[in-house]
């Protein structure tokens, strides 16, 4: 377990820590968000030993962590940095290596069998035996890190801290490296705190969070509490919106940027197009909020293009760029369409005894309007059609504000009523 | 090698006869005096200097690079040669000869000199910093060394006749020495020596920095002094009965890691025998390839290290390896 109790100071002067207490339970993963320059990597540092707080405790496993001798501390706790410069060009093996210093006693100086064993392990575990040979300047940035890893779990550390560890990694070795760390937290019990910069990867990864401001506690509790719109907006100074993640619960944030978006002024019934037997398309040169009823692969999509038919026709298309297309297989289809109104157009393709109905708005209206609408044009069909529904799509192109129209229920239903007599589906 | 070529070739096997009569007390064969009486002293005290002062200063090159990080370091950067230097520079300015130490006078000189720039360097850079960073040594290091080798030219820039002198010493020389040399450095070399092969484990760790050092559980503040103190003894002594000879510490241990050896277990003692024998060749050199003329020793370091190790770097970055 980690403590820390009511710890201030910082370098020199100037007071960056000014009072923080946390504990950290065996096998937790802490997170530790702030903007920059509240004082994070700061009070990593208090808590890895490096700076001696002016007041306040760090206890590691209930001992005063100044207590500890160097290498018993060693191999205690392991610190993994943003990355780690090396002038010399070690080979991978020996950098792993290093990190059973503190276990190497004596003046020979020589490396042991159980040491040997556990550098194999590590260096397995981290998928980086392959390149056991190689010079570590030879490796990527996203392979070092990985090295680097190896070598903090080689000392065989209770506790692991990391400082803003994926800084410099892209997306898969990002997932790779925290998926092998919190793996450590369930297997052996790791103890791990870190600094994120990125309040999205620290919400799918920590058990808790640890939100700093100006050198104080925010807030300490679960992803959940700590990262709410209204407090990331306060601390860090920004807008933030908030997001789904499709399968987890785990809360993320997006920005936004200052520039508006380029609206384009295409005319709506320009955008689609028939394949005889194969299917139809519907595509403006603007990206669409799509919400559809596809049971397998519905929900809402931003995308800028929308495709229904067969797999030829998917092939067909398929280096088209934000493309949303669903299977249907081949054969004789009838379309219809309803775009004599420039704001709101209604597409129909009728495949055998099943219908597929897309309805374009150019407006745009928000997710909740888009739900209610898909309610009502259900509701509309099932009155006037005994067929299957394959899908139903309704996309808005949000070139233009949302306007409050009274007669768009009834016009919708008219519409409706006239596309499904074009497709003989009354 | 070293010990047969000169002005006055001695063959070899007169040599080993020598060497087995001396150490053995077993006469094989005849042994010309005169042979016998160069090889004891002259050439083999000479040989086994050169071999000395190349172990000692590769080996500190080796260590001190690895403490401060950087692969251009030398056993030089800390300014404690200089202090040698000046302490040399200064008997020979002054002409000082102390009763008691007769020509012992400038060696015994330039190591308390030596001693003395050392702690004086260590003491300015805690002053700059508390925890004695290793940018505030490098740089400590580099403003005593200009300090000092400002009082070194001006001491030359006043010598109005003996300049030849003073210069032939600046350039190293191990020609001359005799057992007593060897006697009044061995006790350094080997101190020097058996501290930094004890370190070589806390050096590899030391070069990813002071703080990833003290994670990994290296006792940082302890391991930085021995590799200071005894890198500078090495050095003092070995620019005391030697002069400043260049170029060894800096390319021996960097043509060792080369040869992709990078671990400081095997770099620090393959570095001095590298060194060793790196200078003593160098001094057969100095004295065969213009006899019977001598040239200073470290003319010949540096005309043959620099182009030979400009050669190996090149080959090696066209291969695409770091150093």
């Amino acid at each position: 377990m980690i403590q820390v109790k009511e710890i201030k100071g910082g370098y020199g002067e100037k007071e960056v820590i000014r009072g923080i207490s946390l504990e950290v339970k065996q096998g937790e993963f802490l997170g530790i968000l702030g903007p920059n320059g509240s004082g994070k990597s700061t009070l990593l540092k208090m808590i890895s030993g490096l700076l001696e707080p002016d007041s306040g405790e760090v206890r590691l496993s209930g001992q005063l962590i100044q207590s500890y001798r160097p290498k018993a501390l060693a191999q205690k706790m392991a610190v993994l940095p943003q990355k780690t410069d090396q002038a010399f060009s070690f080979t991978v093996e020996e950098t792993v290596q290093f990190g059973r210093y503190p276990y190497q006693k004596g003046w020979l100086q020589s490396v042991t069998q159980e040491d040997m064993r556990i550098v194999n392990k590590v260096m397995e575990q981290t998928d980086v035996a392959q390149f056991k040979d190689q010079s570590i300047h030879e490796l990527s940035g996203g392979e070092q890190q990985r090295v680097y890893l190896a070598q903090a779990l080689a000392q065989q550390p209770e506790y692991l801290l990391l400082d803003e560890p994926t800084s410099f990694l892209d997306l898969a070795y990002q997932k790779d490296l925290l998926d092998l760390i919190k793996e450590e937290t369930t297997s052996s019990r790791l103890t791990v705190i870190g600094v994120f910069h990125d309040v999205n990867i620290a919400s799918l990864y920590c058990d808790r969070l640890l939100l700093l401001d100006e050198g104080k506690t925010e807030i300490v509790g679960l992803p959940y509490h700590v990262l709410t719109p209204e407090r990331i907006n306060r601390v860090y100074e920004t807008d933030v919106t908030p997001l789904q993640h499709p399968r987890r619960a785990n809360p993320q944030l997006t920005i936004e940027p200052a520039g508006a978006s380029v609206a384009s002024n295409a005319k709506l019934a320009d955008g689609w197009k028939t394949y005889g037997g194969e299917g139809m398309t519907f595509s403006l040169k603007q990206p669409l909020r799509i919400l559809s009823s596809h049971q397998k692969k519905g929900g809402f999509f931003w995308k800028r293009s929308l495709g229904t038919g067969s797999e030829m026709l998917r092939d067909e298309l398929d280096d088209r760029e934000g493309l949303l297309f669903y299977d249907q297989t081949s054969g004789l289809k009838q379309f219809a369409a309803e775009d004599t109104d420039d704001d709101m157009v209604l597409y129909g393709m009728r495949h055998q005894e099943e219908l597929t109905i897309w309805l374009v708005l150019k407006e745009s209206i928000s997710d909740g309007s888009s739900v209610q609408l898909m309610g009502q044009l259900v509701h509309m069909m099932k009155r006037e059609t005994s067929m299957f529904i394959h899908h139903l799509c309704i996309a808005a192109a949000g070139m233009q504000e949302t306007e409050d129209d009274e007669h768009l229920h009834e016009r919708l239903k008219q519409k409706v009523h006239l596309l499904l007599y074009s497709l003989n589906a009354i | 090698m070293g010990i047969s070529f000169g002005s006055l070739g001695i063959p070899i096997p007169s040599i080993l006869r020598i060497f087995v009569h001396e150490l053995f007390g077993v006469q094989i064969g005849t042994i010309d005096s005169i042979d016998r009486n160069i090889m004891m002293n002259i050439r083999l005290p000479r040989v086994i200097l050169a071999a000395l002062v190349g172990a000692a200063l590769a080996l500190s090159g080796a260590a001190f690079q690895g403490l401060l990080k950087n692969p251009l370091a030398d056993p030089y950067t800390l300014g404690v040669s200089q202090g040698a230097s000046v302490g040399a520079v200064a008997t020979l300015f002054f002409s000082l000869q102390l009763p008691l130490l007769g020509s012992f006078t400038l060696p015994f000189f330039s190591m308390i000199t030596a001693l003395v720039t050392l702690c004086l360097v260590l003491f300015f850079a805690r002053l700059v910093h508390r925890g004695m960073s290793i940018s505030s040594l490098i740089l400590t290091g580099v403003i005593f060394s200009s300090f000092l080798g400002a009082l070194i030219s001006l001491m030359i820039a006043l010598t109005g006749d003996d300049l030849k002198e003073i210069i032939h010493w600046l350039l190293g020389s191990v020609s001359m020495r005799g057992w007593r040399y060897i006697a009044l450095f061995l006790p350094f070399f080997l101190v020097g020596t058996f501290a930094l092969m004890l370190i070589g484990r806390d050096l590899n760790v030391m070069t990813y920095g002071e703080e990833k050092a003290k994670l990994l559980g290296v006792h940082v503040k302890r391991s930085k002094y021995i590799v200071l103190l005894a890198g500078s003894i090495l050095t003092g002594s070995a620019v005391a009965v030697s002069g400043t000879i260049g170029f060894v510490g800096l390319v021996i241990p960097h043509f060792i890691r080369l040869l992709a050896i990078t671990d400081h277990r095997h770099l620090l003692p393959l570095s001095m025998l590298n060194g060793a024998s790196f200078l003593v060749l160098a001094d057969v050199l100095s004295r065969t390839i213009i006899e019977p003329t001598e040239l200073p020793i470290g003319i010949i370091t540096a005309l043959i290290g620099a182009p030979v190790f400009g050669i190996i770097l090149i080959r090696k970055y066209r291969g695409g390896t770091h150093l």
